[in-house]
């Protein structure tokens, strides 16, 4: 079998609240991306997926379990190994505005990304925004993050974690701050990325909708535990877990395009 | 640079921060001038004591006859010196204990957070006037003293802006990148602080000539410089035959920390780059 | 054929714009909405199209120092409100006009209970009422234990505060609600419960509602009529099943597809190209040319309509091109019953 790209194996974390009451964020999950693959994390607020994507990037340890990334645990790494090792995972977060620093232009920003190729920056940045579609690319270079649309924030964010060359993004509810309108084109630029970079996602999310559509595979959480996963089809078309069925029920849907029917008043 | 611009495009659109820049920069040139130019002598005596102003002495002359404008023009000096380098003082030690405590938290967070409460609960002017009385006046002295008071300001100001900067996600990103945590702290944190920071070290520079002034007059200065608060502190005892000589002096202060207090207020609200006016 | 019933609320051509840093900025233009009485309308609309603007002067909350009224009227229940003074407000809001925002927490007041929350808006409308039943009433009338009377807002969960709010409103019996993307904060099976009490609520008190959202699917479950907005025009309106069936502005038919989620055959989510339109600077004409893929010369030149849709009576939209979009492309239709 293939080696998992990332393995989350037993996580757990617990939160104390300022009023000393314990809350169990994450309760012994496990979850595997495969190289290339695309998983889809579903929940609700409060079910723990925003605390597992933080602990699978490595900016927040376990209180148990391990997370491996291409079989070495990020536990066992020193800071400096551990800084290294997680470039292969780029976070792109809900809200672009607060993910991108607002007092860096964007030629700033992809330079943080781009240190180590100090002579050929400028290039390489324009080569990035073209790519995600901001073309042309040095139309943009020397915009603040707040002089941009909510959409061109979010495609700053990905060309600068495609900027690390990852191997896995973790997309923490990347669509959520984005119009209804603008949604296709990031999940289109997702794909294109996807398909070009054979990068696996690990897309967290609220929206079954889209998982359904994004993902591959889906793992439905709830108060900290993944209570279903499998096939993103099997999972969201025919639930078996209550819980998934409630969350699947719950959704005012729009239907799929149907043939000419007339439910419609007579004209 | 378009930041640059747009900062002061910001800054200029309010009236009284303009109004406020332009009277430091006056009071900066007269220091300067007072220290570049020789011949005038603001010391000088004359035989004419006491006398009200008039177009000769338009502020009017003190008890032994000197000049109550000249020695205001030649108090400017020692006020900016003491404002801007205590403000300087208490906001680079104030950042620096400020940001470390917030960023890498634990005991040294904590024993220097239980510090800066002490300063702040002590008044201010009374532990000032101790530590001066026990160690002998002088500028400089008067200078360490207030920004050994003013830095708690800072330094929890600092604390409470890298703990609420530091869990924002453009760090996350940053930190995904690979970065080092002090130069995220250098790089990222520190400079979205500023702002805040800087507003709060103009405050501290009016805070500071306001205690320079108390100081001196109480006589906690050394006797041979020219200071507003010196001056009040001899006038006062002609308060009702010679009002001027406190009135000017008094409204020379007022004036200047009133001036750094809308300077502040016009910095903090020009830099934030989110502000919309 | 449209309802005999008298409205609630009729906007004609309500222009309105903001001064914001010397520049003036159309937050409506030509707006056109009716709500019937005890009907329920939703409004769609991306950022920027003008539909929280349109909540607000409903109710006389939009800052009259920087916006002003350019032209058209607003009518609720037959009187002229267009030129209300902030007093006058006063006896629009509550009773008949009521509002729930998307937000709850910061509408309610932290340091007091829910059920003297709830009894001051009582008092206001009916002073001499007996104060502690009603509460007790309207607490089970939005499906709240009674226990919540005295918590304060931070105990209650967001749907619970969502409640508390509709709770408020509703103590001043109006005619007709305004819901501002009322579940955009909460999680979808809270969303469910509150959509579902807003559709129990109206069948109960026969009170109309215009429902505020960026959601179609929520629209489209809790809706009788549906108006789309886009960059300040309300470019589309008619039925549920018209609009959303039968689509004809060319915005419409782009949303109806994004908001599916679905991917083609190529395996490309469906969009709308170009960004969200800025307010500030709209091209003259239809708002839209940017974004359209049929925008042709003339549309540049002013905006079109409102033409009849000629699918179902009511059914109008603003494009010139109504005719070529609308044949055969039935994009969707409400999953539910729109009832």
């Amino acid at each position: 079998m293939q080696e998992p790209l990332l393995a989350l194996d037993k996580v757990t974390k617990t939160f104390r609240r300022s009023g000393g009451s314990i809350v169990n964020a994450v309760r012994s999950v496990s979850l595997d991306i495969g190289p290339g693959e695309t998983v889809a994390l579903v929940g609700e607020s409060g079910s723990g997926k925003s605390t597992l994507g933080r602990i699978a990037l490595g900016l927040l340890a376990p209180d148990s379990g391990r997370v491996l990334l291409a079989g070495r645990c990020l536990g066992d790494l020193s800071a400096a190994a551990l800084r290294d090792a997680r470039i292969a995972m780029q976070p792109i977060f809900q809200d672009a505005s607060a993910s991108l620093n607002p007092r860096r232009t964007v030629r700033e920003l992809l330079a943080q990304a781009l240190r180590h190729h100090r002579d050929s920056v400028e290039q390489r940045s324009v080569d990035l925004l073209d790519h995600v579609g901001l073309r042309p690319g040095t139309e943009y270079l020397l915009r603040f993050p707040h002089e941009l649309s909510g959409g061109q924030r979010q495609r700053v964010a990905i060309a600068r974690a495609l900027a690390m060359e990852p191997r896995l993004i973790i997309a923490d509810e990347p669509l959520s701050g984005a119009d209804v309108s603008i949604r296709g084109q990031i999940l289109n630029l997702l794909i294109d990325i996807k398909e070009e970079h054979r990068v696996a996602y690990l897309m967290i999310t609220h929206d079954i909708s889209i998982a359904r559509a994004f993902a591959d595979r889906v793992a439905v959480m709830m108060q900290g535990e993944i209570v279903e996963s499998g096939p993103a089809e099997a999972v969201l078309h025919a639930p078996t877990h209550p819980y998934t069925k409630q969350l699947v029920a719950a959704v005012p849907m729009l239907d799929a395009p149907t043939a000419r029917d007339r439910e419609i008043g007579d004209a | 640079m378009a930041a640059t611009r747009r900062f002061w495009h910001r800054f200029l659109a309010y009236r009284a921060g303009a109004a406020a820049t332009i009277y430091v920069l006056v009071l900066v040139v007269i220091a300067v001038a007072t220290q570049l130019l020789s011949g005038v002598d603001p010391h000088q005596l004359s035989n004419e004591v006491m006398r009200a102003p008039s177009p000769a002495h338009l502020l009017g002359t003190d008890e032994l006859g000197r000049d109550v404008l000249l020695g205001i023009v030649y108090g400017v000096w020692v006020s900016l010196t003491v404002g801007f380098s205590a403000a300087l003082a208490a906001t680079v030690l104030g950042v620096v204990i400020g940001a470390t405590a917030g960023h890498y938290g634990g005991a040294f967070d904590l024993i220097v957070m239980r510090i800066s409460e002490v300063f702040q609960v002590v008044p201010s002017f009374i532990l000032a006037a101790v530590i001066v009385a026990m160690s002998g006046p002088g500028l400089t002295r008067v200078v360490m003293v207030i920004a050994l008071l003013a830095w708690p300001q800072i330094a929890r100001l600092m604390r409470g802006e890298v703990i609420r900067i530091k869990q924002l996600e453009f760090v996350d990103a940053v930190r995904c990148l690979g970065v080092r945590e002090w130069v995220i702290l250098a790089t990222e944190v520190i400079p979205n602080a500023v702002a805040p920071i800087l507003a709060a070290g103009t405050l501290i520079v009016g805070q500071a000539i306001l205690l320079e002034a108390a100081l001196s007059f109480f006589g906690l200065s050394s006797a041979d410089l020219i200071s507003w608060g010196r001056m009040l502190n001899s006038g006062q005892r002609f308060l009702f035959n010679a009002w001027w000589l406190s009135l000017f002096p008094g409204t020379a202060i007022f004036v200047t920390v009133l001036a750094f207090n809308l300077l502040g207020d016009a910095i903090g609200s020009a830099l934030n780059p989110r502000t919309t006016r | 054929m449209p309802p005999p019933r008298q409205n609630i609320l009729e906007i004609e051509g309500l222009t309105l714009s903001y001064r914001a840093r010397g520049a003036v900025v159309r937050a409506m233009d030509g707006v056109n909405l009716v709500v019937g009485d005890g009907e329920a309308v939703g409004l769609v609309g991306e950022s920027g199209s003008g539909k929280s603007s349109l909540a607000r002067v409903v109710l006389g909350l939009v800052p009259e120092r920087v916006s002003r009224i350019e032209a058209g009227r607003i009518v609720i229940a037959g009187r002229d409100v267009t030129r209300l003074t902030q007093a006058e407000w006063e006896g629009v809001r509550g009773n008949p006009v009521a509002i729930v925002f998307q937000d709850p927490l910061s509408y309610l007041n932290p340091v007091m209970q829910i059920g003297r929350q709830i009894a001051e808006s009582i008092l206001r409308h009916t002073p001499d009422l007996k104060v502690a039943a009603r509460v007790d009433e309207l607490l089970e009338l939005v499906r709240l234990p009674p226990a919540c009377a005295t918590a304060y807002p931070h105990e209650l969960s967001g749907g619970m505060r969502q409640r508390a709010l509709l709770a408020i409103a509703l103590a001043c019996r109006p005619r007709l609600l305004i819901a501002d993307e009322p579940t955009t904060a909460l999680d979808v099976t809270t969303q469910a419960e509150i959509l579902a009490l807003l559709k129990d609520l109206r069948q109960r008190l026969g009170m109309a509602m215009l429902l505020i959202s960026h959601d179609l699917g929520i629209v489209a479950s809790a809706c009788e009529r549906i108006y789309v907005m886009y960059a300040g025009h309300t470019v589309e309106w008619g039925r549920t099943q018209a609009v959303f069936g039968y689509p004809a502005h060319p915005y419409t038919i782009g949303l109806l597809k994004a908001a599916q989620a679905a991917r083609n055959a190529q395996g490309r989510f469906a969009t709308i190209s170009g960004d969200p339109p800025n307010l500030a600077e709209l091209p003259t004409g239809c708002p839209f040319v940017p974004r359209c893929p049929y925008a042709m010369a003339e549309c540049s030149r002013a905006m079109p309509g409102p033409f009849d849709a000629q699918g179902d009576a009511g059914h109008t939209v603003r494009c010139w091109r109504y005719h070529e979009t609308a044949s055969g492309i039935a994009v969707a239709r409400p999953a539910r019953d729109a009832g």
